[in-house]
């Protein structure tokens, strides 16, 4: 009798694990695997065939100058877009919290740059920065503000912080979404103790929020960190890296390895070391924080 | 015992959850892969199938890409399957495709591009075409003996410029290096408009400017040495001096420019026809094109003009035609492109960009078919312009010697021109530097071949 | 009293200059598909402007195949939807009331995916799908979506089933209800803010997406609204006019959507902690 009952546990398992898994081997895990493998091979975009070359894609590619910088700027552009996005979290979620008219409409708003096409917010960014026909530099410059008109995108200093903060606008509503969604769950009595003891606006933030918050934070974080990492295209549609190296990050240098020199063994180097570390940064991340910890139900 | 069920119990669930796992999985796995299988291994042998990719994609081109093939079908019961993956991409489409062992069968684009692709034995012998349809030596793109490339069309890269604002200036057109300085500078009012356009970006429009500015001082990438080989030129003796000549003139110029940091061929003519600059450039007439379409009353002032000539009067040349995959439905595209250039709508395809495309043959451009086009009945004078520059052009791989320099791909995939004078105008490197570090990218990258 | 009045207005201070910041760009997106073609490249601008034309919307929907793209899109994305959810939800379910050897391992895992560039990931599967005759189809472009969506919803509903009471579907048992039963009728209904969540995830993500489309969809015919937008770019100059009629046409439903549903996703993402 128990066995039956296990058995057709068992049952329940593999029927209910098997979709999801066998879809993730066949369009994630395999295709991944098979991209990585190509880093041991010499394997052009213009040959069908590849050979063998063990470790001489990766040595080949520690040896570039250039995967260093794209590196540290991979490093500066997930910082950036990372912490922009928790501060446009925090911000927005705090704000549209509280009770204060038509706030579903403003959270929509705020919502909505996520459900976006990347292309189209690459798009609207590169048209209202433009230079020569953007609507931000003739504001900026009939205000007084400057004198000759900012090349966002096209400068050296200012493309950085220009696609940081593009990217924040589009990924912020993310943050804001998970931090609106476990501010509304926390218990309001908590404040109302906090209050009772004498704590004022900034140290329920303090002593109530934040700790309440800092789950979502790191998950945010997490999740995020690992996305911005590999972050191509609304960069890529915007600078394609440029000006001179500006916004090459490691995406974008890797993608270029594999279409502009057409070398797909060494390109496929580059993922391995992208996979590397975030595998680092991801397992340094679980050791401190978990946050796959399960859930209690204390209901 | 309790403890024992549970035990037993326990292995016995998970022999199960396993072996279910595998079982659904095995049964899912075959059940996804089998029609493919089937349907690849038909699709490999249908001789009545064509996948062709054209750069090529504005709406009237693809309105008569439509047409032939809709006739072509009807003739031969063969079926053509297009694709636009667009200006920018489309070398990355050829390679995927061959990548996965599924090579297209025609794609319609540069030769300069293509000659990567022939490089690695991956492009059909057209020979035959090329001496069927008589296609002239210049286009002609010749890999060990064989002809790799049935040109079609060609392109130079001159300049545009408005007639106004000269006449307004009391200044003529100009015709070399000091006079075209003069007059950018003369005409230099900003904000309101700038005297020229410099894009510093590695991207193609800003590439083939100063290679074309290269080619007009006659310096050179690359040379030929005592055994025939091609070496890095850019940084040796004379020829060092001639381009860092060219990179310091394209760097005064920029002064009198917008800031073209980011340019690419979309903003050179959005620059213009908005009125912003008074000088430009373009690879063909689409500049003219776009005028016409965005800035009617700018167009008939719209007048094209040579770079200015120095050493040489030589026009960076841009040749396009069909080139047949290897190993692809070889005899299936043998037989299109016989029916594409035979087939009367092949003028209108011509005329899809009027001027911009300019067919291979001088007697086509000379033709009353080829001439009966609205637009090229407005602007004879761009097919004047056009006929008194005829074979002047020399295509970037046989710039440096009369061989074919398979070396050409090494610095114009990664646009190294364009990124020069980013290096240059941007990065305000000196001009020296910058030269020389660009020639150890390209050996760099040669090492890297062999 | 005068210190929270100063707080009201200091708060409705800065709520406005982020909803300025947040709006500007959305509003001047609106703005400029409105503009006609020949007004487009003429600054100075006026930032506020009551006289509107439709020109580059009609020419959007007459002359070009916007709509086919939109249909594509929306075919597209649904499918990626309808899989997510039976998928993710079977596999939060089993996840949260089963022990089994591997689950760490299989949770773990759902992650590695995201650590793999997409970009580079397109190129694999686009060898795996012209070899099994799935390139320009939709459902090629369903799985190639699935792939970077399955793995974080997998793990929303798997922390959502963990808040849904035991106690319901037991209680369903003894009434003599099946396991599959139980699921259906008492999990489901008290799952769905999670569901919904998962599903708008999905959605976002195969709306969003470039890098698959582009690579796998090579057919005109087949192409999503992003990869479609891409070819108003394309050789010619930029007609800006299109690009902001048909990004604002796309906008006015994604409000639509999150407007009515933002309820449920809150809800749902709430229980993402």
């Amino acid at each position: 009798m128990a066995n039956t009952n296990q058995a057709r546990e068992g049952a329940w398992i593999s029927a209910a694990i098997a979709p999801s898994l066998i879809l993730l081997l066949i369009v994630a895990y395999l295709p991944i695997l098979y991209a990585l493998s190509l880093a041991f091979y010499d394997k052009s975009a213009f040959r069908p065939d590849m050979e063998w070359v063990g470790l001489a894609n990766a040595e080949w590619l520690l040896a570039q100058k250039d995967f260093w910088a794209a590196m540290g700027r991979s490093v500066v552009f997930t910082l950036g877009t990372v912490g922009f996005q928790l501060a446009f979290g925090l911000f927005f979620g705090l704000l549209l919290n509280q009770a204060i008219a038509g706030r579903s409409v403003m959270r929509s708003l705020v919502i909505l740059p996520y459900l976006l096409p990347t292309i189209v917010i690459g798009l609207v960014f590169r048209w209202i920065l433009n230079p020569e026909f953007g609507v931000v530099n003739q504001l900026l410059l009939s205000s007084g503000l400057i004198d000759r008109p900012i090349n966002f995108f096209g400068g050296i200093d200012a493309a950085m912080p220009s696609i940081i903060i593009t990217t924040g606008w589009q990924y912020g509503s993310f943050a804001v979404l998970l931090i609106l969604a476990r501010l509304q769950s926390i218990n309001p009595r908590l404040y109302e103790a906090a209050r009772s003891c004498g704590a004022g606006t900034w140290r329920c933030f303090v002593d109530v929020t934040l700790p309440n918050l800092r789950t979502t934070l790191l998950l945010i974080a997490l999740l995020r960190g690992i996305w911005m990492f590999n972050k191509f295209d609304l960069i890529w549609i915007i600078t394609q890296g440029g000006p001179l190296q500006a916004t090459e990050t490691l995406p974008i240098y890797i993608y270029e390895i594999a279409f502009r020199d057409f070398d797909f063994g060494r390109a496929a180097a580059g993922c391995v070391a992208i996979f590397i570390i975030l595998l680092l940064f991801s397992f340094i991340y679980f050791k401190f924080f978990n946050p796959t910890k399960e859930v209690e139900v204390n209901r | 015992m309790n403890r024992i069920v549970r035990t037993s119990g326990a292995t016995g669930r998970r022999v199960i959850s396993r072996r279910g796992l595998l079982r659904t999985g095995a049964a899912l796995g075959a059940g996804v892969a089998m029609p493919g299988l089937i349907s690849r291994a038909a699709w490999a042998q249908d001789a009545k199938k064509l996948t062709f990719i054209s750069e090529e994609s504005s709406p009237k081109a693809q309105a008569v890409y439509d047409r032939i093939n809709a006739d072509f079908e009807k003739e031969t019961g063969i079926k053509v399957t297009m694709e636009y993956p667009g200006f920018a991409n489309i070398a990355q489409r050829v390679a995927t495709l061959i990548a996965s062992g599924t090579p297209a069968e025609l794609v319609w684009y540069g030769t300069g591009s293509a000659m990567e692709v022939g490089l690695q034995d991956q492009l059909a012998d057209v020979s035959d075409l090329v001496s069927e349809f008589d296609i002239p030596d210049n286009l002609r793109l010749v890999m060990n003996g064989k002809d790799r490339s049935v040109a079609t069309s060609q392109q130079f890269v001159y300049g545009w410029y408005r007639s106004d604002l000269y006449e307004e200036a009391g200044i003529d057109p100009y015709s070399d290096w000091p006079g075209y300085l003069a007059a950018v500078e003369k005409l230099n009012n900003p904000p309101s408009h700038y005297g020229n356009v410099v894009p510093s970006a590695q991207s193609g429009a800003s590439h083939l400017l100063m290679e074309t500015m290269m080619q007009k001082n006659d310096a050179h990438w690359f040379a030929l040495n005592d055994a025939g080989e091609y070496e890095v030129a850019l940084d040796q003796g004379d020829n060092f001096s001639r381009v860092v000549e060219t990179l310091e003139y394209l760097h005064q110029m920029h002064q009198f420019s917008p800031e073209g940091s980011n340019y690419g061929w979309g903003d050179l003519m959005s620059q213009y026809f908005t009125g912003r600059v008074a000088n430009s450039y373009y690879v063909g007439a689409r500049l003219l094109e776009q005028t016409l379409a965005n800035a009617p009353d700018l167009a008939p002032k719209t007048k094209p003009i040579s770079l200015p000539a120095k050493a040489t009067d030589n026009y960076y040349l841009s040749v396009q035609g069909f080139h047949i995959g290897a190993g692809s439905n070889e005899d299936g595209a043998r037989q299109y492109i016989q029916f594409f250039l035979n087939h009367p709508a092949y003028v209108d395809w011509l005329h899809s960009v009027p001027l911009h495309i300019i067919p291979a043959k001088r007697e086509i451009l000379q033709s009353e078919a080829y001439q009966d086009n609205d637009v090229i009945q407005q602007r004879m004078d761009v097919l004047e312009f056009l006929d008194s520059i005829w074979g002047k052009g020399r295509a970037p791989y046989y710039w440096d010697g009369d061989k074919l320099n398979p070396y050409v791909g090494v610095y114009q995939n990664d646009n190294l021109g364009g990124w020069m004078l980013a290096a240059r105008n941007i990065g305000k490197q000196d001009a020296e530097s910058v030269v020389r570090e660009a020639a150890e990218q390209i050996r760099t990258k040669m090492a890297d071949l062999r | 009293m005068t210190r929270e009045f100063a707080w009201r207005w200091m708060r409705f201070l800065w709520l406005a200059v982020g909803m300025l910041f947040v709006c500007f760009p959305l509003y001047w997106m609106a703005v400029t598909a409105l503009t006609p073609r020949t007004e487009l490249f003429r600054p100075p601008y006026d930032v506020i402007r009551f006289s509107y034309s439709l020109e580059n919307i009609r020419e959007l929907l007459s002359a070009t195949q916007f709509l086919t793209f939109m249909g594509n899109s929306l075919i597209v994305a649904l499918g990626t939807v309808v899989i997510n959810v039976m998928a993710s939800t079977l596999a939060g379910y089993a996840l949260s009331r089963f022990e089994f050897r591997g689950k760490k391992t299989f949770v773990a895992a759902t992650l590695w995916t995201y650590m793999f560039p997409p970009i580079l990931l397109a190129i694999p599967l686009y060898l795996v799908f012209s070899y099994i005759g799935l390139r320009n189809s939709y459902g090629g472009l369903i799985l190639a979506h699935v792939s970077i969506s399955l793995p974080l919803n997998v793990w929303i509903m798997w922390q959502y089933f963990q808040v849904v009471p035991r106690s319901l579907e037991e209680a369903a048992w003894t009434s003599g209800a099946s396991r599959l039963r139980a699921l259906i009728e008492v999990l489901l209904p008290s799952a769905l803010p999670g569901i919904i969540s998962a599903a708008i995830f999905s959605f976002a993500l195969s709306w969003n997406d470039f890098a698959f489309a582009f690579i796998l969809q090579t057919d005109i015919a087949m192409f999503t609204l992003p990869v479609g937008l891409a070819t108003f770019v394309e050789q010619s100059a930029i007609h800006w006019g299109l690009i902001m009629a048909s990004s604002l046409i796309v906008s006015l439903p994604t409000f639509a959507l999150v407007f009515f549903l933002q309820r449920y996703l809150m809800h749902g993402f709430s229980i993402g902690k």
